[in-house]
């Protein structure tokens, strides 16, 4: 009888090696494999180009040349993603020295690949090289050319000497595109220890990431790299922690009109090139420097007045330094579009963000703030549906007014649970805390937040508290919806508690929490014995405990 | 309600919702209009079909695939990932599946024929060419000689 996926018809077959061979790393080795199955297979694998396109090569294997032709024998027309590897399979030695005669024959063997795809060029729809310096030179000096159909350049080199007098490594990227509305598709860029040239590709280019933390680059050199870019819709650099790159010898603004999104990591000094951009589409911003000096904080409060369509902004800031004094006190700076807003730094900010309101957020996130910047930033965000804190520190001013937050339904927070006392959430079904600290005072604002919202918690998890079982049956009797219930760490828990769930209760009161579907017991004075009991008695709560 | 008449003469009347899953059978309701015909499906079996019909009620309501999305994934690198439910749905002998793929390209139903794409590529991961053989029940057709003669020439492929 015929086997039955010999009546799978071949454009199926071609899918299912399609699918096969790039869930690995070794493609040729895949695809010779299966060739070796039977003649109809050998037949089709041959025939396909499509499965041939995706061209990897390693440069010490010594086979690059050979694979390189026999890919592109059988490729046919196909577009081509070509991958140059420095090191063996998908391991990258970027670190690893070589010496001058290992450095001369891979530059010979660059020159000799680029001679064997040259002609290819127009087929080109990804270039991504692992790669030294001495490789990726002569490849990309000898493969000068239209690529009209080029939607992915990644460039990442190795073994870069860092020392900061050392003049970065200059690379032009001598892929051009086509002038016009036929230019081709828009580029992914992406760059690493080098400083990029690309006047013809340039305007192509919506997506650029770069990463120059092992290098000397220096504002002005970022600006010129974005200044050829005036599509860029996406931007994200990467630096050290503690790099500076200069200031710009005269002013010069970067136009970005179709920037969305922002990212920048590292740096001490990045007021000069966060002060040259001009962005006001902004949609997303995040932030993650090591020093926020008065110029920075100045050029932030600029981006914030200015981008108004900002709906996601990120601050996070190391404590690597502290200099630079906060901006004076000033008027309320109101983001109107925002909707999540994450921060996280202990740098000089915080009087600057003492100011911002945020009237659309529907999210936010802080961490390491003092009590009194968290409490505005949530205070001032009315819509809001989900609240993060953590490390939050210092105290809270006499007279705190309460916020009522009537759409807030999801709460986390580590450390004490002090802003609790100061919300009104009649909507909350979820509150996790974790770490609870000092048990009388944040198990009193949770007790406060209880009597005054009468919350429909559905979800509760209390990881290392400070709380007895009083306190917990206390919280428990008064939230009959919870569904899912997580206790760990709390070492003043006990079986009084476990007792207090089972199904045998005073028929007055009637069984503690009537909806609950999950509860796990981890790491209290709780005995297993007593969960055996407790399991028993409620078989429709799947119960963990440990 | 739309009714389905498999090659066995077997009916289904499923939801128009589910059977709209299918490319073909969407296209044949929009060129009938309104109708009370039973739909003939030759090329499926009841068994196969039932199997069929279970995971475009499961999938019901999702988006059915833009072109736009067809075009994407085909440039897009395919990985081997299956979602949870489809695993599950997709457990059944290699008769049924191979029948599931042949139904799923007949009614052109694509998530399903690339969920049993996969399931075959993940079937095929990590096995010599010889235990692809043995799993699927094919016959070597080369001669000795041919086989050494390819060995030889992918010979420089290996243990890169």
């Amino acid at each position: 009888m015929t086997p039955i996926i010999e009546r799978i018809p071949i454009e199926i077959l071609v899918q299912i090696f399609r699918i096969y061979k790039e869930s690995g790393d070794n493609l040729m080795q895949h695809l010779f494999d299966l060739s070796l199955v039977c003649r109809l297979w050998r037949e089709v694998i041959q025939a396909c180009p499509a499965l041939w396109s995706d061209i990897c090569l390693s440069l010490s294997t010594g086979k690059a040349e050979q694979q390189a032709k026999y890919q592109l024998a059988r490729a046919g027309s196909t577009l081509l993603s070509l991958t140059i590897l420095s090191g063996k399979g998908c391991e990258w030695d970027g670190k690893r020295k070589r010496s001058d005669s290992e450095e001369e024959s891979a530059r010979e063997l660059s020159v000799r690949l680029a001679s064997i795809f040259h002609d290819t060029m127009f087929r080109w729809k990804s270039l991504v090289m692992y790669t030294h310096l001495h490789e990726t030179q002569p490849f990309l000096d000898n493969c000068v050319g239209y690529t009209p159909n080029l939607s992915e350049v990644t460039i990442i080199l190795g073994n870069v000497d860092s020392n900061v007098d050392v003049v970065p490594p200059r690379l032009s990227i001598p892929v051009q595109r086509p002038a016009g509305v036929d230019s081709g598709p828009p580029v992914i860029a992406s760059f690493k220890s080098f400083l990029p040239i690309y006047p013809l590709l340039g305007t192509s280019i919506t997506s650029l990431d770069v990463d120059v933390r092992h290098i000397r680059a220096r504002t002005i050199d970022l600006i010129a790299m974005l200044l050829s870019c005036p599509n860029l819709v996406q931007y994200e650099l990467c630096g050290g922690l503690c790099q500076t790159i200069g200031e710009v010898p005269d002013p010069v603004l970067v136009p970005l009109p179709h920037l969305l999104d922002l990212r920048v990591m590292g740096f001490l000094d990045l007021e000069h090139l966060l002060g040259a951009l001009r962005f006001e589409g902004l949609r997303s911003l995040s932030l993650d420097v090591s020093r926020y000096s008065s110029a920075l904080q100045g050029a932030l409060q600029s981006l914030f007045r200015t981008c108004v369509l900002l709906t996601t902004v990120h601050i996070a800031g190391c404590s690597c330094e502290r200099l630079g004094g906060p901006l004076p006190p000033g008027p309320t700076i109101v983001l109107p579009s925002v909707k999540h807003f994450a921060l996280e730094t202990d740098t000089a900010l915080h009087q600057f963000f003492r100011r911002l309101s945020l009237p659309r957020a529907q999210t936010i996130e802080i961490r390491r703030v003092p009590y009194d910047v968290a409490h505005q930033l949530m205070s001032s965000s009315p819509q809001l549906t989900s609240a993060s804190f953590g490390e939050i520190f210092g105290a809270l001013p006499h007279h705190t007014p309460i916020t009522v937050l009537p759409h807030l339904t999801k709460v986390k927070i580590w450390g004490p649970a002090k802003l609790l006392g100061y919300i009104d959430a009649p909507s909350l079904s979820e509150l996790i805390l974790l770490n609870l600290g000092g048990r009388s005072a944040s198990i009193s604002k949770v007790r406060i937040l209880i009597e005054r919202s009468t919350p429909p918690l559905r979800k509760l998890h209390l990881m290392r508290p400070s709380l007895s079982d009083e306190d917990l049956i206390w919280c428990l009797r008064r939230l009959p919806l919870i569904e899912e219930l997580v206790v760990t760490g709390a070492s003043d828990v006990s079986d009084v508690t476990l007792r207090a769930l089972g199904a045998e209760q005073d028929a007055d009161v009637g069984v503690l929490l009537p909806h609950l579907r999950s509860a796990t017991f981890r790491h209290n004075r709780t005995t297993a014995d007593s969960f055996a009991l407790l399991a028993a008695s409620r078989d429709t709560v799947t119960w963990t405990y440990k | 309600m739309v009714n389905l008449v498999t090659s066995d003469n077997e009916s289904f009347t499923v939801e128009k919702a589910v059977a709209s899953r299918s490319v073909l059978i969407k296209n044949m309701l929009e060129d009938v209009g309104e109708s009370d015909q039973p739909i003939p499906l030759p090329n499926v079996t009841a068994s196969v079909l039932k199997k069929v019909l279970e995971y475009c009620d499961h999938h019901k309501n999702e988006p059915m695939p833009t072109s736009e999305d067809l075009a994407a994934e085909d440039t897009r690198k395919r990985t081997t990932d299956i979602g949870e439910w489809d695993q599950k749905f997709i457990q059944v002998d290699q008769e049924m599946l191979f029948e599931i793929i042949l139904a799923a390209n007949y009614l052109d139903i694509k998530p399903l024929l690339d969920v049993g794409c996969k399931t075959v590529a993940n079937m095929i991961k990590g096995k010599t060419p010889e235990e692809i053989r043995k799993l699927f029940n094919i016959v070597n057709d080369f001669t000795p000689e041919e086989e050494a003669q390819i060995k030889k020439e992918n010979e420089w492929a290996e243990d890169r």
